[in-house]
């Protein structure tokens, strides 16, 4: 496999982690109010926004937030995503519509890393489910 | 939009939910979730992380039903793959690879579901990043 298939393989990847993340903070924000109701449900999800991973191994100051760790899913997902787009040269509508997504994505992100909100939670989720299936018509 | 769209996007879509369940919850929320001080606060936010839904059954459904299809357009029949004739050359051994491990699984789904795995949880993992590979050798090649 070349740098072009090795890169695709991890775009693919890192494109999993970042749908598993968005189903993550949609699930436990529904499943937290459901069972905590919006109050509590809220302070639970705002403890569980400090959460660090690795939670063991490495010093305290080494450990990444869970939200935090999207963003970083998401700097990946640029460097993987250069060979795919240097080698195709121009720039589709399809690309151009995943690049806009993409700048939504990241602008969420930043906001939910601040201060994970309901509305929030959900957009990002509706995003990266766009992202993904707009990614999916722009495979040759 | 043609079906062959619809299809591709929902094979990738189901594809990221189920597979982004599986890594996410294992090997970052799971762990981090664990560690969650005071206990009491952090089992409450493990049984919520654990109060079930079951996206495995539905997502292979999909799975299964659009890859068929989009086999079927690359002119592999069902025949095909049960005489063999399907897994012929690199991207036919892709193929052979991909499939052969869907069904591992599927025994995995149909063994544990939404259960603890352990060890199993792991491999299972493995098996899917394995599946993915051959998957980008399937559509772009190997060389």
């Amino acid at each position: 496999m070349d740098l072009l298939r090795v890169s695709a393989y991890a775009h693919i990847i890192l494109s999993i982690l970042l749908m598993g993340f968005a189903l993550f903070w949609l699930f436990m924000e529904a499943a937290l109010r459901k069972r905590h109701g919006p109050v509590e449900g809220r302070e639970l999800l705002a403890i569980l926004a400090r959460a660090a991973w690795p939670p063991g191994g490495v010093p305290e100051s080494l450990r990444i937030p869970l939200p935090w760790l999207s963003l970083l899913v998401i700097a990946a997902l640029v460097m993987t995503g250069i060979p795919g787009a240097l080698a195709r040269g121009t720039v589709s509508p399809l690309i151009a519509i995943k690049i806009g997504l993409f700048a939504a994505i990241l602008s969420v992100q930043f906001l939910m890393a601040r201060n994970l909100r309901t509305p929030l939670v959900r957009i990002n989720f509706a995003l990266v489910a766009a992202v993904i299936v707009v990614s999916s018509w722009a495979i040759r | 939009m043609t079906l062959y769209r619809i299809c591709v996007g929902l094979h990738l879509l189901a594809m990221a939910l189920w597979l982004g369940h599986m890594f996410v919850w294992s090997i970052f929320a799971g762990p981090a979730v664990k560690r969650i001080a005071p206990p009491a606060t952090g089992e409450a936010l493990r049984a919520a992380s654990l109060s079930g839904f079951g996206l495995g059954w539905p997502a292979l459904a999909i799975l299964v039903a659009t890859g068929l299809y989009m086999l079927g357009l690359r002119g592999i029949e069902i025949g095909d793959l049960v005489s063999g004739d399907a897994f012929r050359g690199t991207q036919g051994t892709a193929l052979a690879v991909k499939l052969s491990l869907v069904l591992a699984m599927i025994a995995f789904q149909a063994r544990f579901g939404h259960r603890p795995a352990g060890a199993f949880a792991h491999l299972n993992i493995l098996v899917a990043l394995t599946i993915l590979a051959a998957s980008v050798v399937l559509v772009r090649g190997w060389i």
